[in-house]
């Protein structure tokens, strides 16, 4: 695991959303929904991780780490570690995250993000759709920032 | 003459595009509690907008938000600076989540939110909650029948909660998390019948806890630490001047916490330099004042050296955790640094002082002196450990505090949806007409020294 620096993260960010702007065919057709965000904004504290699955962590009321960067095809899993209930819900694009019934102290949720693009997330209890409880998973092709 | 005029014209464009930047300039001249609102408009609920959330929406910072009685039955989300939410009657303004909303009011990242005089009741997670924010204040409030928290405070500094009721939340009443230096007071409020009356994990720092009432909730003033949020550990809060009682509360709503600590009056688990003075405490099952360990299994991070403990939440946020190949099954916050003075407890079963952990406690620093008391676990507590000069010597493992009475299973949560109505409570004064109020001028200044320990009601069992 390693900090990506602010340059690697514009290279990131450029890749991720040239694919996330050629690839609303291959939403539909894939379903996956990988999307650049609405402002094309990404974080500047992503943490690049290699291990698949990869690990997020809910805390009382932050995700940690709170934005990461992942290859196309990773298996994301959210462990819900808190005292709190919470949700992970997704700002855009098609329908991936885990509502508080099913997401209490102790639960966990996955997701396997096959499209690159930026994914922003949140918990609707602890946090608005860019405050609060917030997170982005970045997906890249694989390869394309690890070269 | 035309020369004067064009001046005077320019004068005036000068002054009115002063004036319409003002709002902005505001920002920066209302730290001495002036506020904004010698610019501030009133946006009146029902009569300008049917919703408070749509009456938020067409807010400018500075505004009065004015809302009438009748029951809202919406869940409002605030990202405008510096509003004040004000109803005219704490007893007949009622925000009602109908048990399927999660929070009555929740501010998000707003600095500055003020929220006067209403209710919130029926909410599955909070009714009034400030969450990221700098400046905020929360005013003759009332929350009973809340999922988790009454009123909530988190990640966010420099705020004043006061003459407030929570009742009916089966985590805590009233909650401040996750700051450091929190720079915030809670003052004049009455908590009762919840898992925790007050609960505060990896808060502190220049954090006041003063006149207010804890009882008939399972545990009373719970200040915690715990890796499960960030900041760790809690430190630094600085409760005088409390009546705390009858924490046993066996029919409240409860968290596992909540059940673990219950029939305690003030229990500071896994708490670090916390001031603990002139409160009144009594009718408890175990200890009207325990310093106990809280051991988080599970954690996701390590205890911290106490070398860190000056650092700011700010930085602490964004340091890595450990390896959680190194993070032990259960991690053992210890209370360490504590200062236990002049409190009057009474009526504890187990001991009116408790110092307990794991390892031994002799080493975690704690002092105590000047309590008016009948028990203390161990024996000689003041006499082992004073808070001036040296202590005795003598044997701290005479009388040591049965950690296994804390562990004995405990009557099962209530239900919070159907947790006693409050009576009404006192309105704040003038709400129809005082001008808007903006949250920054907090927190107050509290004469701590001037607090004295609190008569004994006459409600008291």
């Amino acid at each position: 695991m390693k900090r990506a620096t602010a340059s690697l993260l514009g290279l990131v960010l450029v890749a991720a959303g040239t694919v996330a702007a050629c690839g609303g065919d291959d939403d539909s057709a894939g379903g996956d929904g990988g999307l650049s965000t609405s402002d094309g904004s990404v974080p500047e504290d992503v943490v690049v991780i290699d291990t698949d699955p990869t690990e997020v962590t809910a805390l009382d009321n932050s995700f940690r780490p709170e934005n990461i960067e992942v290859a196309a095809g990773t298996e994301v899993v959210w462990t819900n570690k808190g005292r709190n209930e919470h949700n992970v819900l997704h700002v855009e694009g098609d329908e991936w995250g885990v509502e508080v019934d099913d997401f209490q102290p102790g639960a966990v949720y996955s997701h396997t993000f096959d499209e690159a693009g930026v994914y922003r997330y949140y918990c609707s209890i602890h946090g608005t759709t860019d405050a609060g409880m917030i997170g982005t998973i970045v997906v890249t092709d694989e390869g394309r920032s690890r070269g | 003459m035309p020369t004067s005029r064009r001046l005077f014209a320019v004068l005036l464009a000068g002054a009115l595009a002063l004036a319409a930047c003002g709002g902005d300039d505001d920002d920066g001249g209302s730290a001495d509690g002036e506020g904004a609102a010698g610019d501030s408009s009133t946006i009146n609920v029902p009569d300008d907008h049917d919703t408070i959330q749509a009456a938020v929406d067409a807010a400018e910072p500075g505004d009065l938000i004015l809302i009438q009685p009748g029951t809202y039955e919406e869940s409002v989300s605030v990202t405008t600076d510096e509003l004040t939410i004000r109803g005219v009657d704490r007893n007949k303004v009622i925000l009602d989540g109908g048990f399927e909303l999660d929070n009555g009011i929740r501010v998000t990242g707003a600095a500055g939110v003020a929220i006067e005089n209403m209710t919130a009741r029926n909410y599955t997670e909070n009714g009034f909650f400030w969450t990221g924010v700098e400046g905020y204040r929360g005013s003759y409030l009332t929350t009973y029948r809340i999922g988790d928290y009454g009123i909530y405070a988190f990640d966010s500094v420099r705020g004043l909660i006061e003459h407030s009721y929570t009742s009916g939340s089966p985590d805590a009443g009233v909650y401040i998390g996750q700051c450091y230096p929190c720079d915030a007071v809670i003052n004049d409020i009455v908590s009762e019948h919840n898992g925790l009356g007050y609960s505060g994990t990896n808060s502190g720092g220049n954090l006041l806890i003063v006149n207010s009432t804890f009882r008939f909730n399972r545990a009373g003033i719970v200040p915690n630490s715990g890796s499960y949020e960030l900041c760790y550990p809690e430190r630094e809060t600085t409760i005088v001047g409390n009546l705390v009682y009858s924490n046993n509360q066996a029919d409240s709503p409860a968290i596992d916490v909540a059940l673990l600590g219950m029939g305690n009056g003030i229990l500071p688990a896994g708490g670090v330099g916390n001031v603990i003075e002139r409160n009144r405490v009594y009718d408890h099952d175990l200890t009207g004042i325990g310093l106990l360990p809280f051991p988080e299994e599970d954690a996701n991070d390590v205890v911290p050296p106490a070398s860190d403990d000056d650092q700011p939440c700010s930085e602490a946020k964004g340091e890595p955790t450990a390896d959680p190949a190194t993070i032990p099954a259960t991690v053992l916050w210890n209370p360490r640094d504590n200062r236990v003075v002049g409190n009057v407890i009474e009526d504890s079963g187990l001991a009116d002082i408790g110092l307990g952990s794991l390892e031994p406690v002799s080493e975690l620093g704690n002092c105590f002196a000047d309590n008016e008391h009948s028990s203390t676990a161990p024996t000689e507590l003041e006499a082992l450990a004073p808070c001036d000069g040296e202590g005795s010597g003598g044997d701290w493992t005479a009388g040591a505090l049965d950690l296994s009475r804390f562990l004995a299973e405990k009557p099962p949560s209530g239900d919070y949806k159907t947790s006693p109505v409050p009576d009404d409570q006192e309105n704040m004064p003038d709400a129809e007409d005082a001008p808007a109020r903006p949250a920054t001028d907090v927190p107050t200044d509290i004469d701590i020294d001037a607090i004295k320990v609190p008569d004994r009601p006459s409600d008291a069992s």
